[in-house]
């Protein structure tokens, strides 16, 4: 029988036997020979040696020593961990917070910005619009183009051989009110709001999605408008809707007026194309009409072509012989002959310059558009810094904790040495321990960081101005998994080899004859300093999260005490659509102007108005000009932000006016255009001259428009509290320059709010039957909305912050009650000679505080590093905010005196009797 | 320190010790002890193969797969594992026999011309 295919236990025994045999054919030899029986037992075994070490070196022969060293290790330190109970619940605790806190971070990362979009071959993937540009622009562009028109993206379809496929998706995804008809199986009659994506039809086709039921659409949809009322559903929408009910195919649903059949659902891991959105409907883009009402948003604009409705994202899958340079080359050829086609006679002379000077900045689309990436990629990376930080503090927590484990177990360690255990065996050992210990942390880490992300999620949605407005899957992936493994493995290097190192240094007399290591002294007060260091290190990366979090507070209330220019308090804003409504023109601005004065009729209003771009409503719009009397600088841009607004815009609002006379009633009809303008345009344009009565044109191509300045307003925010405010011109909107698709109300009230949206629903209705309902929003709610990212960051350092300092008080108090314990002899003989309690309190409690104070010198110079480096996310703070570091030191003095105070009241409270008797 | 022992003792005999196993092998399959007293046989009572360098010894030869063993009875009636030499086993000593000679030539030839020269 072949000896290698049996088991290791059974080899060992036959080995046994084997050697057994030996030594009773020896023991007979030398009987025969003449010796006795017992002495030729002994010359016989003694022949043979170390039995054990024999057996040992033959099993070696055998192989898989490392294999089998790593399993004795393993199942070793498992021993080891259970009978320690308390150090390794602690100790794993410990890890858990910091590697969990980790990979909950990295995985908001990866899903945000580093997965790839779960698609076929999403590396074949290109985008020929700007991955983060949503929304809508209408107007023109040079340079790389943000959006599509959809006239463009038809060129670039008809005329493309170089793609294996292109299509196009809405940039935006708007939430529109769906109804489920009213069948019985299902939810009947229900209407809820549900999140809706135009797309082209070969859309699933190019990105190889296969529906989980039903089909997806083709190109057919492509072919007429509005010819194709039909749907694919999300399968989350599939399973909340109707419990993944098989019937739900061939239903029709109600969205806005038009009837779709629901023909298939997409498969459950599919988002679609842009990261951070998660639709629940998709629909032809030829059925726009339907979410769009009132808009024509794929013909070519009949303003010309320097006035298009750009609004769509353009993706194509490559073809495996053309390369992205190449195709990126290509393509621009072809969207250059288009500009050249529809640029001519409709155009001066110098306009096409810039109209040709357009491109196609074709990159690679593995990761889709994001809502994102540009909002959140630095906070991320940020947050990433701030966990690692934390996670150190977590590994250096633990080192203490294993060296103050590792001098209990001194004795045993030099035994073994002395037994002839090689150290790197030792060392190796104690590393699986750690290793061991460092994955039961991770495991319970990963299962944080799971409701870690959950909640995470939440608390960014809830800060957003739409609630789901950030939708991202957290499945854990291989990625998230790797890094939560490497993690893993540099803790445990982090906080076991030095500790390994150090315990395992052979010094073994005074170890094993003493009966305590505290008494003979070197080998601890070697290992303390190691302790202290590291409680020091703790306590200077506590100082620079604590300061990160305090900067992030104080910037966050600077940034939401920043002066808006005008009054927020008991603001409603909501907009209305002229065009859903079908008016046109004229009829619109007119059903504007009747809206308005219903509105002003409503008793318990303070005030009134409307607007063009409202404020913080994500809205703005900017113009070439002309000003008389200001002659350009050469290459100086004349632009200016625009507005249009109602009567009694600027008193409603709370925008003192500096100058002349706000926009009034008597602006609607005027022959002249009276314009209002802002600070920022009086003083750079109209230096130290009066600006009222000057002239100001409107020099868009296409569009030219006059105006006189009636009056100079204060400046105002309109979109962001950290923007600088541009010059801008305020233009009559019941006397406009050009056509205003939509308008928003502006409406100050008395007291709360809420009692008057009712009425101001019912005034909508009662001017006309055909607008769509309307979302009233409050200014205050839509200003907290734009800090939503600040929030967010503020919130999570705050977190971590606070995560550190648990972290170190707890590391503090560790080495201190270590520190007391070893030296009790000392104490006990200090207090039997006749020193005071207060004494032995107050001397140790100020080693506690010199431990602090050093981690707090180190820690304040790198915070201030780190402070400059992240200066770009925080808002109007200097090099070196005091307060938040003058917080920082305090908060981490009181950690240490309440961390530090009990091993101290127990040092004090040491009996001198016992103390002498301590072991 | 001990284990150091061990492990030169193993090393300077390695690869004669394979060798004289192997070879005293060639004269049919025997057991661990049997080997050892063959060997201080063969040598004049010059090589007394140490146990604890034999028996690794055996069993890395096995690992080789140039020996094989096997369980059986032996003279006195008791059980003992009997090593055999493989065909493999065959052709190893085969090589190391013709290795060795070349050692020894070698030397030898070091040897003689030193010899050689010393002598007036």
């Amino acid at each position: 029988m072949n000896f290698q295919w049996l088991s290791r236990k059974k080899r060992a025994e036959e080995l046994n036997e084997e050697l057994e045999s030996h030594v009773t054919m020896a023991v007979e030899d030398l009987v025969a020979r003449g010796e006795s029986k017992t002495a030729a037992a002994q010359a016989a075994r003694r022949e043979l040696g170390n039995f054990s070490l024999l057996k040992e070196v033959t099993q070696d022969a055998w192989g898989g020593r490392w294999w089998r060293d790593l399993l004795e290790d393993s199942r070793h330190g498992l021993r080891i961990l259970r009978k320690n109970p308390g150090f390794t619940a602690v100790a794993a605790l410990t890890l858990a917070l910091g590697i969990g806190a980790n990979t909950a971070i990295f995985s908001v990362l990866d899903s945000a910005l580093l997965k790839s979009l779960p698609v076929a071959h999403p590396d074949e993937l290109v985008v020929l619009t700007d991955p983060d540009a949503h929304g809508g622009q209408f107007g023109s562009q040079t340079g790389d183009r943000s959006l599509l028109a959809y006239s463009e993206f038809e060129y670039l379809r008809d005329h493309n051989d170089l793609f294996a496929g292109i299509f196009a998706a809405d940039s935006s995804l708007p939430d529109v009110e769906v109804n489920l008809g009213d069948s019985s199986a299902g939810s009947g009659g229900k209407k809820q709001i549900d999140r809706i994506k135009l797309v082209t039809g070969d859309y699933f086709a190019i990105l190889g999605v296969k529906p989980a039921a039903g089909r997806m659409f083709g190109t057919e949809v492509d072919r007429a408008r509005g010819g194709s009322p039909i749907a694919v559903v999300s399968y989350v929408f599939w399973r909340q809707r109707f419990g993944l009910n098989p019937s739900m195919l061939g239903r029709t649903i109600r969205i806005r007026r038009t009837s779709f059949e629901i023909v298939g659902v997409a498969p459950p891991e599919f988002f679609g194309e842009t990261v951070g959105e998660a639709p629940d409907i998709w629909i032809p883009m030829m059925m726009q009409e339907a979410i769009y009402p009132g808009r024509d948003l794929l013909s070519p604009s009949p303003q010309g072509i320097t006035n298009q409705h750009m609004w769509i994202q353009v993706m194509a899958r490559l073809k495996p012989d053309i390369p992205l340079g190449q195709a990126k080359t290509r393509i621009n050829v072809v969207f250059k002959r288009m500009l050249e086609s529809a640029s001519g006679s409709a155009m001066t002379a110098a306009e096409p310059r810039n109209y040709l000077d357009q491109r196609l900045n074709v990159q690679p689309g593995a990761h889709g558009a994001s809502t994102l990436h540009a909002g959140f990629g630095t906070p991320l990376l940020f947050l990433m810094v701030l966990v690692g930080l934390v996670l150190l503090i977590a590994c250096a927590n633990v080192a203490n904790l294993v060296l103050a484990r590792g001098a209990a177990r001194q004795k045993e360690f030099a035994m073994r040495i002395a037994i002839g255990a090689g150290r790197t065996r030792l060392i190796r050992q104690l590393l699986a321990e750690s290793l061991l210990l460092a994955f039961l942390g991770a495991f319970a880490g990963v299962v944080l960081a799971y409701w870690a992300d959950t909640l995470l999620l939440r608390v960014a949605s809830q800060a957003a101005t739409r609630p789901g407005a950030i939708q991202l899957h957290l499945i854990p992936d291989l990625r998230v998994l790797g890094f939560t493994l490497g993690v893993t493995v540099l803790t445990t290097i982090l906080f076991g080899l030095i500790p390994s190192l150090l315990v395992t240094r052979p010094n073994l007399s005074p170890v094993l004859k003493s009966a305590t290591v505290g008494v003979t002294g070197e080998p601890v007060r070697r290992r303390l300093p190691v302790g202290k260091m590291l409680v020091v290190i703790q306590v200077a990366i506590s100082v620079v999260l604590l300061v990160a979090a305090g900067l992030f507070v104080h910037s966050l209330r600077r940034l939401s005490q920043v002066n808006l220019g005008y009054n927020r308090e008991n603001l409603l804003l909501f907009q209305v659509n002229a065009t859903a409504g079908g008016y046109k023109g004229a009829a619109g601005t007119r059903m504007y102007q009747q809206l308005l004065e219903r509105i002003s009729a409503i008793p318990g209003l303070r005030g009134a108005t409307v607007s063009h771009n409202g404020l913080f409503s994500h809205s703005e719009s900017g113009d070439p000009i002309a000003v008389e009397g200001y002659t350009p600088k050469p290459n100086e841009e004349m632009d200016a932000a625009f507005d249009h607004v109602g009567p009694g815009y600027f008193s409603t609002m709370g925008i003192p006016i500096l100058m002349g006379r706000e926009i009034g009633l008597q602006d609607s009809s005027a022959r002249v255009r009276g314009g209002v303008i802002n600070e920022t345009f009086a003083r750079r344009f109209f230096p130290n001259v009066n600006p009222i009565g000057k002239r100001i044109r409107d020099t868009y191509p296409g569009n030219p428009a006059d105006m006189e300045v009636v009056g100079v307003a204060a400046d105002a925010k309109y979109n962001s509290l950290r923007e600088e405010t541009p010059p801008r011109v305020y233009a009559p909107l019941f006397n406009p320059m050009w056509e205003q698709a939509a308008a928003i109300y502006e409406v100050r009230t008395f007291a709360d709010p809420s009692s008057v949206s009712a009425a101001l629903r019912k005034a909508v209705e009662e001017t006309s039957s055909s607008l769509p309902a309307i979302e009233i929003h409050t200014m205050a709610g839509l200003v907290d909305g734009s800090l939503e990212t600040d929030r967010f960051v503020e919130k999570l350092s705050g977190a971590f912050g606070v995560l550190a300092m648990l972290l170190a008080s707890i590391g503090l108090y560790g080495i201190m009650s270590y520190t007391v314990a070893s030296r009790t002899r000392d104490i006990g003989i200090r207090l039997a000679l006749g020193a005071e309690k207060e004494n032995v309190l107050w001397q140790v409690l100020r080693e506690t505080l010199a431990l602090v104070l050093i981690g707090t010198a180190v820690g304040v110079p790198l915070a201030l590093g780190g402070t400059h480096l992240v200066k770009s996310m925080l808002f109007g703070l200097g090099f070196a905010d005091p307060m938040a570091i003058l917080f920082a030191a305090t908060v981490l003095a009181l950690v240490a005196a309440v961390a530090g105070f009990l091993p101290a009241w127990r040092a004090s409270q040491v009996d001198p009797m016992v103390a002498l008797r301590h072991e | 320190m001990a284990k150091q022992q061990y492990r030169n003792r193993i090393e300077l005999l390695q690869g004669t010790l394979d060798l004289m196993i192997l070879q005293t092998l060639q004269w049919g399959p025997q057991h661990g002890y049997g080997i050892s007293v063959a060997i201080r046989n063969r040598s004049g009572e010059m090589l007394q193969v140490d146990t604890g360098s034999l028996y690794p010894a055996l069993h890395r030869l096995e690992k080789q797969k140039w020996v094989a063993a096997e369980w059986k009875i032996s003279e006195n009636k008791q059980r003992a594992k009997y090593y055999r030499l493989t065909a493999a086993g065959k052709r190893q000593l085969a090589q190391e026999r013709s290795r060795w000679q070349q050692l020894t030539e070698a030397i030898g030839g070091v040897l003689n011309s030193a010899k050689n020269e010393t002598e007036p």
